[in-house]
Parts: C-alpha cells; sequence; structure tokens
C-alpha cells in the first residue's frame, strides 16, 4: 500500500490529509487531521505541529508515519497580518462644564436651575436666589435631606441637588418638596459652587429634552449665538441620558479634539501618496482602491500604526531571512470604529465613545524557507517530502472536491490574519490575492466597539451565539428560544447576558445588551468579511467583474463561522454569483483544502 | 399570599437597628418596596426568611436576627439561601439591600 500525506500549514492551523494510492493512478482518502500550528508559519518550529497532525491521522486508520511513503508540502505563501488601532477623537470637558455618565437611580423629575452651593453652607443662604445645592459622602442621605427641608422652611429655593454618593432616590422621598436629583458624582469636589448650574432629570423609561438641546442651554444660560455653538459637543454627549448636568463657567466648555494620529504613506509604481489616519476609513480605502498596485506602504514614526507596520515588517524579515529594506506591505484594510475612552475632565467617571480607526496591514514576500522545514522532516522521521506547488492552486484542486463545482473555480479563503481568493480557470491558470483583514480584525473591532477589553471574551462572542438569564431557571436565546435548567443557575449569571460557549456559560461583566451584543458582532463581520470578500473576488475576476465568476467556495477557519458564509452569500447573490461554504471531499466541510489539493496534485 | 403589594419582607428578631437602615436604604434607593414584621419570639433564621418569603407577593424574604442576615427566595430550596451574611459594615449591608433589589428587578447583581 502506497501511502502519502499532504500537509498544510497555516498561520493558525496545520492541517494533514492521508491517503492510498492505489494501482489505476487512483487516490483513496483515509484520514484526515488538524492541530493548532507551532511557532509561526515558515519556521521549523512548525515540524512538531506537523508531526502532531500526521501521528493523529495515522493513528485513526492504524498506521504509524513509518510507513508513509511521501509527506507533500505547500509552497506556504508567507502572509502574515497584523491590527492596530487609532483614537482619532478626544472629548474633554474644561472646568467641570458637564455631568454625563447617567446613573442608574437619579431622584425626582424635573429641570432645577440655580447656583450652587454646599449643603453645609445652604442655612445660611438668602431666600431671594434659587440654589443647586451640592452633597459630599460626608453627609448622609437622612442628614442631608433634614438640612434641605430645614432651608424649605425657611423659604429658601432648592431647585436641585447633586449628589456623590448613591443617594438620590432615598433623599427626594424624604423632602418636602420634591426636586431633580443627580447621584453617583464621583469627583463632587470639582463641582464650581457660586455658579450657575442646570440639572435634569427625565421620567423613568425617558431621556432629557433640556440638556439634550444646544437652544435649551442656550435659553437657560442667556447665550448668543456664537456662544451656543460652543455648547453643542456638550448637548450631543448627553443626548439619550435620562439625567444630566451642566454648568456655565466662564471659562469651562466641552471641546471635541481631532487627534492628529499621523500619516500612512503608500508607494506605488505612480509614486508616493499620503494620507492621515484621522481622515477616517472611506477616505484611506478609497485611495487605496484607487492604487492598481501597492508597491509598499509606511506609517509616520512614533504612532500606533508606525509601530504596527514595523512590527509586521520586523517579524517577516526574521522569518524570512531577508533584510527589513526588502519586506513590503501589499495592502491594508481601514475600518471606522468606536472605542469607550475616559472622558478627560470628567466629574463622574464618564466614558464616551471616540471616533477611531483601525488598521489591518498585510506582509508578503516572495518564498519562505520550506526547503528548511522539508529538510527537518526528512532527517527527523525518515520520509521523503516534496514541496508541491502554489497554494492557491492546492486549493483550488481541494475546493473542487466539492460536489456541485467545475472549473472555472473561484475560492474564498477566510482566515485569522488575511483574506485569500484565487481563481483557477479550466486551463489550468491560477490567479490569486492576498487581503488584509480577517478574523482577527474581527476579534479587535467586537473588543473595542463593545468596551469589553477581554480578547478571550472577544472572541467567544464572535463565534457563539450569546443569551439573556432571565431567572435562575431559565435563560432566553437570541433567537428568542428558552432553555431551562434542573438545578438554580450560579448567582453570578444572574441578569446577565452570557456566551453559550462549547456548553458553558460565559458571563459578560460589562454592562451592555443583548441585542448590542448581536447588532455589533454581525456589523464587524459585515465591515470586515463581507467588505474583503468584495475586494478579493473584483481583483481576480476576469475583466474585474464578479459576475464572470460562475462560483465560489469558500474555505478556511472563518468559513466555519455560524454567521459570516451567509452574509456573504447575501451579498454576492446581488451580483448572480453561487456561492456557499466548501465541503472537501464531502466530508471535511471548508478545511483541508490545501492538504487535499497536494495530495490531489501527486498524480500531476 | 398575605400580603397583595408587590413588597419584600423583612422579618426581624432583635436585629441591629443600623444594619435594618442600611438593608432598607439599599431597596428604597432601587425603587423596590419593603415591609417589616418585628417579631419576639424565638426562630431559625432560615425559617425566619423564608416564611417572609412564602408571604411576600415578590417572593422574596429578608430575614434579621442580631447582624445576621438570610435571604430566601420562594422558589428555591431552604438550604439554598440567596444572600446570608453576618457582620459586615454599612456599605456592606447597603450593597445587599441593593442586590436583593436588583434580583427582584431582573438585573445583574453587583
Amino acid at each position: 500500500m502506497k501511502l502519502i500525506a499532504g500537509v498544510d500549514i497555516g498561520n493558525s492551523t496545520t492541517e494533514v490529509c492521508i491517503a492510498e494510492v492505489l494501482e489505476e493512478k487512483k487516490i483513496h482518502f483515509l484520514s484526515s487531521a488538524l492541530v493548532p500550528t507551532t511557532g509561526t508559519k515558515g519556521t521549523t518550529e512548525n515540524v512538531t505541529g506537523i508531526v502532531n497532525a500526521l501521528e493523529e491521522a495515522l493513528n485513526k486508520i492504524g498506521e504509524s508515519i513509518k510507513n508513509l511513503q511521501e509527506i507533500r508540502i505547500n509552497e506556504a505563501t508567507p502572509v502574515i497580518g497584523d491590527t492596530a488601532m487609532e483614537t482619532i477623537t478626544e472629548t474633554v470637558i474644561t472646568d467641570s462644564t458637564m455631568i454625563g455618565h447617567n446613573p442608574s437611580t437619579p431622584g425626582g423629575v424635573g429641570l432645577g436651575i440655580g447656583i450652587t452651593v454646599d449643603i453645609e453652607e445652604l442655612i445660611k443662604s438668602s431666600d431671594t436666589e434659587d440654589y443647586v445645592v451640592v452633597i459630599p459622602e460626608t453627609i448622609n442621605f437622612e442628614k442631608a435631606s433634614n438640612m434641605i427641608n430645614e432651608a424649605f422652611r425657611k423659604n429658601i429655593e432648592v431647585k436641585a441637588a447633586i449628589v456623590q454618593l448613591d443617594e438620590g432616590v432615598l433623599i427626594n422621598n424624604r423632602l418636602i418638596k420634591k426636586i431633580p436629583i443627580v447621584d453617583e458624582v464621583k469627583f463632587i469636589e470639582k463641582v464650581p459652587r457660586h455658579v450657575v448650574a442646570a440639572v435634569e432629570v427625565a421620567d423613568m423609561g425617558q431621556t432629557i429634552k433640556t440638556l439634550s438641546n444646544p437652544y435649551g442651554i442656550a435659553t437657560i444660560f442667556k447665550l448668543e449665538a456664537e456662544e451656543t455653538r460652543q455648547v453643542v459637543p456638550a448637548a450631543k454627549s448627553l443626548i439619550g441620558s435620562r439625567s444630566a448636568v451642566v454648568i456655565r463657567t466662564p471659562e469651562g466648555e466641552v471641546k471635541e479634539k481631532i487627534i492628529p494620529a499621523g500619516n500612512l504613506y503608500i508607494h506605488s509604481n505612480k509614486g508616493k501618496v499620503e494620507i492621515g489616519i484621522d481622515a477616517g476609513a472611506d477616505e484611506i480605502m478609497k485611495l487605496v482602491s484607487n492604487i492598481e498596485e501597492i508597491e509598499d506602504i509606511e506609517g509616520e514614526a512614533a504612532t500606533n500604526i508606525g509601530g504596527m507596520i514595523n512590527n509586521v515588517k520586523n517579524t517577516l524579515s526574521n522569518l524570512t531571512d531577508k533584510p527589513l529594506s526588502e519586506i513590503k506591505i501589499k495592502d491594508i484594510l481601514a475600518i471606522d470604529t468606536t472605542i469607550p475612552v475616559k472622558v478627560n475632565g470628567g466629574l463622574a467617571g464618564e466614558t464616551y465613545m471616540e471616533k477611531a480607526v483601525s488598521i489591518a496591514a498585510m506582509v508578503k514576500t516572495d518564498k519562505l524557507p520550506m526547503l528548511k522545514i522539508a529538510e527537518v522532516i526528512e532527517k527527523n522521521l525518515g520520509v521523503e517530502v516534496k514541496i508541491a506547488g502554489v497554494e492557491a492552486v492546492m486549493a483550488s484542486l481541494g475546493a473542487l472536491t466539492t460536489r456541485g463545482t467545475k472549473l472555472p473555480i473561484a475560492i474564498l479563503d477566510l482566515g485569522g490574519g488575511s483574506t485569500d481568493a484565487a481563481i483557477l480557470d479550466d486551463k489550468g491558470k491560477v490567479c490569486s490575492i492576498h487581503l488584509a483583514g480577517a478574523g482577527e480584525l474581527v476579534t479587535l473591532l467586537i473588543n473595542s466597539e463593545l468596551g469589553l477589553e477581554d480578547r478571550f471574551i472577544s472572541e467567544q462572542i464572535k463565534r457563539n451565539p450569546v443569551a439573556k438569564v432571565e431567572s435562575l431557571f431559565h435563560i432566553r436565546m437570541e433567537n428568542g428560544e428558552i432553555k431551562f435548567f434542573d438545578e438554580p443557575l450560579n448567582p453570578k449569571f444572574y441578569g446577565r447576558v452570557v456566551v453559550l460557549s462549547k456548553g458553558e456559560m460565559l458571563p459578560i461583566y460589562k454592562d451592555v445588551t443583548l441585542e448590542k451584543i448581536v447588532q455589533v458582532r454581525q456589523s464587524v463581520k459585515q465591515r470586515v468579511f463581507v467588505q474583503n470578500a468584495l475586494r478579493a473576488l473584483k481583483h481576480i475576476a476576469p475583466m474585474n467583474n464578479l459576475r464572470n465568476i460562475p462560483n465560489v467556495v469558500l474555505v478556511g477557519g472563518s468559513a466555519l463561522d455560524f454567521e459570516i458564509p451567509e452574509l456573504i452569500l447575501k451579498e454576492l447573490s446581488l451580483y448572480k454569483v453561487v456561492a456557499g461554504r466548501a465541503d472537501i471531499r464531502s466530508s471535511e466541510g471548508p478545511r483541508n483544502a490545501v492538504a487535499t489539493g497536494l495530495v490531489l496534485s501527486y498524480l500531476g | 399570599m398575605e400580603n397583595l403589594k408587590p413588597t419584600v419582607i423583612v422579618s426581624c428578631y432583635r436585629e441591629d437597628e443600623n444594619m435594618l437602615k442600611d438593608i432598607l436604604a439599599g431597596l428604597e434607593e432601587e425603587g423596590v418596596f419593603y415591609s417589616i414584621e418585628k417579631l419576639n419570639s424565638n426562630f431559625d433564621l432560615a425559617l425566619l426568611a423564608r416564611n417572609a418569603a412564602l408571604k411576600s407577593a415578590l417572593g422574596v424574604g429578608i430575614g434579621i436576627a442580631f447582624n445576621e442576615v438570610c435571604v430566601q427566595f420562594k422558589n428555591l430550596d431552604i438550604d439554598k439561601p440567596l444572600f446570608a451574611e453576618k457582620g459586615g459594615d454599612g456599605k456592606a449591608f447597603r450593597r445587599l439591600g441593593c442586590n436583593v433589589a436588583r434580583f427582584v428587578k431582573g438585573m445583574p447583581l453587583r
């Protein structure tokens, strides 16, 4: 029995396929295996993973490595992707002009305007002015309400309160006259005294109407048109809150600054163009798409993007033993996103969703030193190793084993670090492209847009559906279905959104709704993979027209995702292109395309 | 169910005054109503809380005796209290009241 193996070393996984070559030049597939890639793709460290995968696949059929006749590995295209993010806006509250943290239990209802005064000073105040009383944590709710009631009895007009502790409801419940109260103001000492302030609390289930309206603020503080323009950022950031405070200090305002986030320099045969990151993703991608072939991309020194681009080039330089000067960035994908940032000058620890641009870059060079890997394998295992051919061709051959396909065939390889496309025509000619932006970028964006600060949970959210724990005995899944439990759930899950991962429930500790998680997850997958699917296919399509591609087969790890293939299919159907997840050899799904192709190519 | 208003029932026996005050403040700030009953006779804290839970329209009962507190939910077994604490400071009691309220409202606990 002539046993051969096809080995595909990928960025994240190493896949193997074992087959028997029969007399009549026929191939009989026996088994396959998939293990995590050991070391960076293209280094001799990969050999450990290769051996693991081979042993696993061979054990399944009761064979061993010494019975292998030949091991075929791919001429891997060294493609390394990386991502970085730059925040491009910054909200700064100067001189404590507003409080917008939206506490969960404010007191009272309505709009209260007055001059800010310490509660200790209140009783000495005159009865001709209106006041907004400021209450630090040293005065508890009982004492505070007594002091305010005493002031009421002396006809001192208290119109609202700003409180440090979480006691807005407790105080208001004990007052003889009800007033709007904003509580949980952490840095109460920063609230300016003896200035005009406006406190607004909306009814339960409602949002404020006056302080989120620039004209509302103008009316209260008697502003001119130019001054009104200056309060727009404050009003804007208060939209959708149930409560807020705006304090008119002579110098204070809420400033929205654009952060100069550095430039990108794109080199092509037509010269060099430059664009600032803060121009936004749309402008950057417009520029990129106008360039026929990118020769290299650099980032401005001392910026996040500049650092990322240098890192990714260094990694590849080390990998291929080529000098840094020969390593070129061939593609970038820019995506507009938002990221929660603590507001500078905030009085209550407010965070604000600032604009950011995320960039994925892809580095490529000629050949990886696969010979080195081949040598090590031959030495360690005593089996002949052949470097069998271009990855794109192997992938296409493997993809063809999906029922319902024929040549010309286009494949979309949705990976972790890059999105690749290749088209193999009936004359055996292949055209391929590698683009930046794939699974890892999706995880990064989910992490930043939901403000999770947890890559692990972001990865789980990407791969799995979510549910809300509605009682100690049941959860409601995102599609509305209910799941019951025999034993009561751990209180740490109660009321939380959880990710259903491999039969386990992972609680999400940030304050995000289930709907928001689903929306962000789907939006990010759309913005990264659907955009890249179109970009990639347009590159390789005959005459750059998508309608000239008869069918597209999706392969790669991200093709296993529960939503991504459907999103791509929906988009491509607009171009009347048949697209779907591959089913290699009708048994592997979208996995094992290259390994299968390597085995098939044995017959020449 | 004796009590038809949607309240958490708080049953006390020789309770620590400050502990009771802080727990009630936690409930009140979160907007959940309560009714208090003071008992004179012997007790078992878990049973005290259990009876309160069975009488409560919200199904939640808080039992306080000296400086110990037990919170029972009617749909859980008596040996699986929602919360059970002994001693602590004002902040802890406030948080307990707040969490009982959040449980009633279906919100995640602090």
